[in-house]
């Protein structure tokens, strides 16, 4: 990968957090309402919010600005969690859910701990109903590497839970379709800790990917579907020998809003940032990733010599 | 109401889809009424006829090449005129390059059917294919083009060529499945038949001949694809 395509990812990564920054109060949960109450899309949002600002903070090679927002967009999310209580209490009070667990565990990188939720995903995790919950099969996967954030025994083996998955089967890659490609980057980002860890896809589906993974970009490229296309993105720096896609960075680029929002390809943007917001914080948070990850492995795998172009 | 693109009667294209399926039919063994009756009989009476036997180039002969049925003169015949009535262009254009690769297929099928094509008016001037695209996509366009020389014997130069390019054409395969492009699909299936099959082949060649029934065009290519598969 270039350096021009590397500044292009940079630019577009540091343009959607400045934008996330700004609109951060959009990300703040209802109050008025009991916890139990707080829709699980804004749960999802601000927990979605908190993994991008967490792997910004991992990766460390964000510009001032942009490590300072995401600095301060975990310790908003953090916050806006009760610095943990929250996510304790909606576990106590559903304890057979697996977000509130999922949630916190993105934030255990970045240096948040809440103990009793600690001592309670612990416990829950070693019940028989932890490897019984019906989850579709990359679901299973999350809870198995939140679990290894929180230092709990996962439930399950990676091996067992990856072969249910679609990808794990390998399937003919033309039977990819929009559900079965997000349990596709799902997968990838549970195994191998959202790029934390490429060695942690097995071999064969790296084989795979290698294989399949250009058709699916340049599918979702020409269809303009610019959030799965960005999850691609992420898988394909996710591989132990990492695959950029640099003239899809161009195309990205492109699309991106000059305010920093980045379109989903479904939905047509409002003009009002907090209109657009609802339908368009899920892919400026996975630009948010992509662009980190990118010029994160782009810089490694030019000291270490590899990568494909 | 059915969305379906519908050629346009007395038209080339509804012409070469109806030569499709009777080739389709007579490489299947079920040719129209009795089964000696040959596919391109009659070709030159009806509109568009010779157009589509040059459409369907060296294609036209699977039928013949593949199941050993023997080439009459008159269908020979039928294919020079179909070539002197549709000459391939002449000059260095890209153009000009694709139906050099197609008339050598055409050249070579005729050959091992006994027919010397040599001094035809109309065939492109016999020259070695251009190099072939870098990129996947683009090398994967130009084969689907090309498909009339996917064969294991009709143009080894180009076949030898692509050998280790098998998993680009594998990845127009792919490509061309989820843009639901059945025709071009079935045509890469064809090529990949040529180079070296692998399961990816076969359950896509069984998914070509149920799903892509109902386009005469495409049930031919997945016919001369079925036999090239089973000829192996």
């Amino acid at each position: 990968m270039d350096a021009t395509a590397v500044r292009l990812a940079q630019h577009v990564g540091e343009q959607a957090m400045d934008w996330l920054g700004r609109l951060r109060t959009s990300f703040a949960l209802h109050r008025d309402v009991p916890d139990y109450d707080i829709s699980g899309e804004s749960l999802k949002s601000l927990s979605e919010l908190a993994l991008a600002a967490a792997v910004v903070a991992r990766e460390a090679v964000a510009g001032p600005r942009c490590a300072a927002t995401a600095g301060s967009l975990l310790g908003f999310a953090w916050r806006e969690f009760d610095t943990g209580a929250l996510l304790y209490r909606l576990q106590a009070h559903t304890p057979a859910a697996t977000h509130p667990m999922e949630i916190y565990s993105y934030f255990i990188p970045a240096g948040y701990r809440h103990a009793q939720l600690d001592r309670l995903a612990d416990h829950l995790l070693s019940l028989r109903a932890a490897s019984a919950v019906e989850h579709v099969p990359n679901r299973r996967l999350a809870v198995w590497a939140a679990a290894r954030r929180i230092g709990a025994r996962p439930p399950g083996d990676r091996d067992t839970l990856t072969a249910g998955t679609w990808l794990g089967r390998m399937p003919e890659p033309w039977m990819m379709d929009a559900n079965n490609a997000y349990g596709v980057t799902h997968t990838v980002f549970h195994l191998t800790d959202w790029g934390a860890d490429p060695g942690g896809l097995p071999e064969p589906l790296c084989d795979y990917l290698h294989r399949w993974l250009p058709v699916w970009v340049e599918v979702f490229r020409e269809t303009r579907f610019w959030d799965l296309l960005l999850e691609f993105l992420i898988v394909g720096v996710c591989l132990p020998e990492p695959m950029f896609f640099p003239e899809v960075w161009e195309r990205v680029a492109e699309a991106q809003r000059p305010d920093g929002m980045m379109p989903n390809g479904l939905t047509a943007p409002p003009v009002e940032p907090e209109h657009a917001w609802l339908n368009h914080h899920h892919p400026t948070i996975v630009a948010v990733v992509a662009g980190t990850l990118t010029v994160s492995r782009a810089l490694s795998t030019a000291t270490a010599g590899g990568g494909r172009a | 109401m059915s969305l379906t693109h519908q050629p346009t009667p007395g038209s080339v294209e509804e012409a070469t889809g109806a030569l499709a399926g009777s080739l389709a039919r007579a490489l299947r063994g079920t040719s129209d009424g009795v089964g000696t009756r040959s596919p391109l009989a009659s070709w030159d009476r009806r509109a568009g006829g010779l157009a589509a036997i040059r459409v369907l180039g060296a294609d036209v002969l699977a039928p013949f090449l593949l199941t050993g049925k023997p080439l009459r003169q008159e269908e020979a015949w039928l294919v020079r005129a179909a070539v002197r009535d549709h000459p391939a262009p002449r000059g260095h254009t890209p153009e000009a390059a694709l139906w050099g690769v197609r008339d050598t297929a055409l050249t070579a099928a005729l050959a091992r059917l006994g027919v010397d094509a040599s001094g035809w008016e109309g065939l492109a001037e016999p020259r070695a294919p251009g190099p072939l695209a870098d990129d996947w996509v683009t090398l994967a366009a130009d084969l689907v083009r090309l498909s009339t020389a996917a064969h294991p014997s009709l143009h080894p130069e180009l076949r030898e060529r692509l050998l280790d390019r098998r998993l680009d054409v594998a990845r127009g395969l792919v490509r061309a499945m989820l843009r639901r492009d059945l025709l071009s699909a079935a045509r890469l299936t064809r090529w990949l038949l040529t180079l070296a099959p692998d399961d990816l082949t076969s359950a896509t060649l069984v998914h070509l001949e149920i799903a892509g029934h109902h386009d005469p065009r495409v049930r031919f290519e997945a016919a001369i694809a079925r036999l090239l598969s089973d000829n192996r």
